[in-house]
């Protein structure tokens, strides 16, 4: 990825629920593209929950910067080396955005399974390619009582091609709101995956009820 | 959907806050926000609050989702 930590932060928020809401989307789309618009697509980023949690892996790494390249990219891609896990009274917080985006949801109306499966990052091989989409292998979150779990039945589903050009079946890619953000190397695409795993695993140990007080 | 739930601050215990969870009060850990006081809103995740929002916001986020009765 050859691009800023602020462009590379633009790229995954621009289609989140915040960024529509607050009208960001083509602001941090076209500073994400071209670096457009600096001030005001910075000024946007640091209103998003995602900044604090690169302030948080910047913090805990002794990194002067929360738009460092490799903070935003650990939060987002969680790199094993920045992403280190937060303890308190048995709680473990991992600064991890597939970790992150795992919650209480059967609390709430109006967010489903289905809206997380979406919001997580997720990799995964290219099936075709289309003029301004392609079609990919996707895993979805699927939940059994409280617990996630990805499907061992992925299905086809079509994305935006985003901020890629060229792009061949049989190439890893990696997607967030239905955009692709970039091409991995399959070693690159195995371990996220595996990391993913490993943060879902680790959610679904610490679902217990806490005490109400 | 990218979201976090937001929360209101009741009160401030020691290291912890006890927070309005849909309904129930909750402690949650204020290690990553150090200045959260009664009444701000805040973001949760998995036992932590992670950032300070307005009240508009949270309103904003509160007409997407709701807190479901009796959870």
């Amino acid at each position: 990825m050859n691009l800023t930590g602020e462009q590379l932060a633009a790229r995954f928020s621009c289609n989140c629920w915040t960024s529509q809401v607050k009208h960001f989307r083509d602001l941090l789309e076209g500073f994400a593209r071209n670096g457009a618009n600096y001030e005001n697509a910075i000024k946007a980023l640091k209103e998003l929950a995602s900044f604090a949690w690169y302030k948080i892996i910047a913090k805990k790494n002794n990194i002067d910067n929360p738009f460092d390249i490799k903070v935003v990219k650990a939060y987002w891609m969680g790199d094993e080396n920045l992403v280190k896990p937060i303890k308190s009274n048995g709680n473990i917080l991992l600064p991890f955005h597939n970790f992150t985006v795992l919650g209480d949801i059967h609390r709430y109306a109006g967010i489903t399974v289905k809206d997380i499966d979406a919001c997580k990052v997720s990799v995964a091989k290219v099936y075709g390619t289309k003029e301004s989409q392609i079609d990919v292998s996707h895993r979805a979150l699927i939940q059994r009582g409280k617990e996630f779990s990805l499907t061992q039945n992925p299905k086809i589903i079509s994305i935006e091609k985003g901020f890629i050009g060229k792009v061949e079946t049989g190439d890893w890619v990696v997607y967030h709101e239905e955009i692709v953000i970039d091409v991995l190397s399959e070693k690159e695409a195995l371990a996220f995956i595996r990391r993913t795993e490993e943060a879902i695993k680790l959610f679904n140990q610490q679902q217990h009820e806490d005490p109400v007080i | 959907m990218c979201l976090s739930i937001p929360v209101k601050i009741l009160e401030i215990k020691n290291n912890k806050v006890i927070v309005d969870y849909s309904g129930e009060r909750k402690e949650f850990d204020t290690q990553l926000v150090e200045d959260a006081k009664k009444g701000d809103y805040v973001l949760i995740s998995n036992g932590f609050i992670i950032k300070k929002i307005s009240r508009k916001e949270a309103k904003e986020i509160f007409k997407v989702i709701k807190p479901k009765e009796g959870t």
